[in-house]
């Protein structure tokens, strides 16, 4: 612990008086539609930042601790070892320094692991792809992994202009389990080389036009999802990572009161080969050899796009409801040369309000469209504010309709949840 | 017995207009705020803010506590408003209908927050004085979108400063705000003390000022999504 310390804080002892904060976020959940109302085994978190530097230059450090509180022992040997009875990973979350009026006026730089978060939307932005998704954890949906990048921003009047650069690729985090983005890719992968050429750039242009905040912003990168290589009943299915460019769009303001935002973005895939090796039989039904088919996994162009709206009611009742079209792990992919399947169409809401000074009561819906079949979720919250920096909250998730649809498949995972976040 | 006879025929509209001119006269304000919020039960809540204003522009910083810390918001318009939440890490348009809400769960709405406007929005009559005080009755405008149905104003006489005001919807008394321990600070007035009572939920809050600067000559680009930003 000691030896962390010094490494969280050494970095500033350059600069002098550092703001550390954080928080403390432990949990349980459980299937409760399932038999004995197994735990779904999220961690829980503990993050540490570190902030300091004067308005010019700016230093940030942040670690993130994940632990479980259940022990992954398989074997009577894990039982001499305190990762395996209490497993912990320690992340470094963001690490980076952040420089105002770099060399002139109104050029800002920022260089380092950090969070670049595009996009107006809440929690569903097709247009925020500088960051890899983390999908780990449910209850974090929309969450994304800070990664390297350089990132130039320059200021005049009312507009802005982000260029980024990143040299080095990283994948989306996927979860341990299937319940989040049904079938998990299993099978070797491989990255893209460690080379400059296997690097990623954006930009993005922003203004405010009509009393409304719009931006275009186009990337080149790399899809953070593994996409198959080859597939086959007789060796081992591997995955790369596809190119790809996305050129987006977005926009936030209002129309008699009514908040307003919506973001587009369209995908290109680069053609992207993907062999099914087949087997050759014999009149004997012995395999004589193996032919690899080439074929297509990704091909076509896409779009996903987000449009959503709130308001606050008298009695201080909000709401906020989205239409979103495609999931950041959905993709129109190929199957075989004549069928491909596209993302799909949902409809995502919450209602809010304050019964009493400390508590709040939220009611979430996600409700989906897939071709034919419907399905729907809903998430009642009540979340408890004792005190400052301290939050209790408890609800429940339980999803009705067609199992053809991503959110029908989680029909049985009926689940109940606790949450404690401690803020410092 | 001039002055006497100008100040015996002024009428209430030309009052909030001297109101409006002395509290919006200085350039710019810079003051760092502590908001405490207290339940009917005693139970107090705290929070510190660092506040920034020039003419229509405010930035308010977030400084404690934890869970608020780093949290920023910028009013550019009555239209154009954003907030910065650390978290998310991201700079987020608000829309006008925010106004209606607490401001972070104090009895201020992010309206009463609002730069002093009275002249524009309502029409004032005096209802009643005595030798140090006028009593305005406040009543909206026709086509102006306020809170509340009618506002009454106590008024020093000297100087032209509010003492109270009580908020109305229909004829009920929703919220009391008193304004005292004026300060003149660089020529110019500012109350060190200003406490919003709800009177529905019995409920208060304090903002205590401090450290009040006027006319610092603050640029425009602190009123701006990239300082917001800034940590």
């Amino acid at each position: 612990m000691k030896r962390i310390s010094f490494i969280f804080v050494f970095p500033f002892m350059l600069f002098g008086a550092v703001d550390i904060g954080g928080y403390l976020e432990i949990g349980k959940t459980s299937f409760t539609g399932l038999r004995n109302s197994p735990y779904f085994p999220i961690y829980n978190d503990l993050r540490i930042e570190g902030k300091t530097g004067s308005p010019h230059l700016r230093g940030v450090l942040s670690f993130d601790t994940r632990f479980y509180d259940f022990s992954t022992v398989s074997n009577t040997r894990d039982l001499s070892s305190i990762e395996s009875l209490y497993p912990l990973s320690i992340n470094l979350y963001e690490a980076y320094f952040s420089i105002s009026d770099f060399l002139i006026n109104n050029l800002d730089l920022n260089i380092g692991k950090q969070r670049i978060a595009w996009g107006t939307a809440d929690k569903f932005n097709p247009t925020d792809n500088i960051n890899p998704i983390d999908l780990s954890n449910p209850f974090t949906f929309g969450e994304h992994i800070p990664t390297f990048s350089v990132e130039i921003s320059y200021y005049w009047n009312q507009w802005a202009l982000n260029a980024i650069g990143i040299p080095a690729f990283t994948p989306a985090l996927l979860p341990s389990d299937s319940l989040l983005i049904g079938a998990i890719p299993v099978g070797n992968s491989h990255l893209p080389s460690l080379l400059p050429r296997n690097g990623s750039y954006a930009f993005k242009i922003s203004t405010n036009l009509m009393n409304f905040d719009m931006s275009l912003s186009y990337y080149y990168g790399f899809d953070k999802f593994p996409v198959p290589d080859s597939v086959g009943y007789v060796s081992n299915e591997t995955y790369g990572f596809d190119r790809e460019k996305v050129g987006g769009f977005d926009y936030s303001g209002e129309l008699f009161s009514i908040g307003l935002w919506g973001e587009f973005a369209y995908f290109m895939p680069d053609r992207y080969s993907t062999k099914i090796n087949t087997p050759v039989f014999d009149t004997l039904g012995n395999i004589i050899a193996v032919v690899p088919i080439d074929t297509s996994y990704l091909k076509d162009p896409y779009f996903r796009t987000t449009i959503g709206m709130d308001y606050t009611f008298p009695h201080n009742i909000y709401i906020n409801v989205q239409y979103v079209h495609g999931m950041d792990f959905e993709r129109k992919v190929m199957i075989g040369n004549d069928k491909s399947t596209n993302p799909g169409d949902y409809i995502v809401g919450r209602i809010e309000k304050d019964i009493f000074d400390n508590l709040k009561m939220t009611l979430a819906g996600i409700g989906e469209k897939r071709g034919d079949s419907l399905a729907y979720s809903v998430i009642p919250e009540i979340e408890f504010h004792p005190y400052d920096n301290c939050k209790i909250s408890t609800g429940y998730f339980q999803t009705f309709g067609n199992k053809g649809t991503y959110f029908g498949g989680m029909k049985e995972y009926k689940m109940a949840y606790v949450k404690f976040r401690f803020e410092f | 017995m001039f002055y006497l006879l100008i100040v015996l025929s002024i009428t209430g509209n030309q009052i909030i207009s001297k109101v409006d001119s002395l509290m919006n006269a200085p350039r710019d304000r810079e003051a760092t705020m502590k908001t405490i919020v207290i339940d009917k039960n005693g139970k107090t809540k705290e929070r510190d803010t660092k506040m920034y204003e020039k003419g229509n522009y405010r930035l308010i910083r977030f400084l404690s506590p934890a869970e608020d810390r780093g949290v920023g918001f910028l009013s550019l318009s009555e239209e154009k408003m954003y907030v910065y939440l650390p978290s998310f890490n991201k700079v987020r348009r608000i829309a006008s209908h925010i106004k209606k809400q607490s401001f972070m769960d104090t009895d201020f709405s992010y309206d009463d927050l609002g730069s002093s406007n009275y002249k524009g929005d309502w029409n004032a009559k005096v209802i009643s004085e005595n030798d140090s005080t006028w009593v305005l009755k406040l009543t909206p405008k026709p086509g102006k979108d306020t809170d509340y149905s009618m506002l009454k104003m106590v008024v020093k006489k000297n100087v032209y400063l509010i003492k109270s005001v009580e908020f109305f919807k229909g004829n009920k008394l929703k919220k009391k705000m008193i304004m005292k321990d004026y300060k003149k600070i660089n020529n110019y007035w500012s109350a060190q003390y200003i406490e919003m009572r709800n009177i529905e939920k019995d409920h208060k809050t304090i903002m205590k000022l401090k450290n009040v600067k006027f006319n610092q000559g603050l640029p425009d680009n602190i009123f701006t999504k990239r300082n917001l930003k800034r940590i």
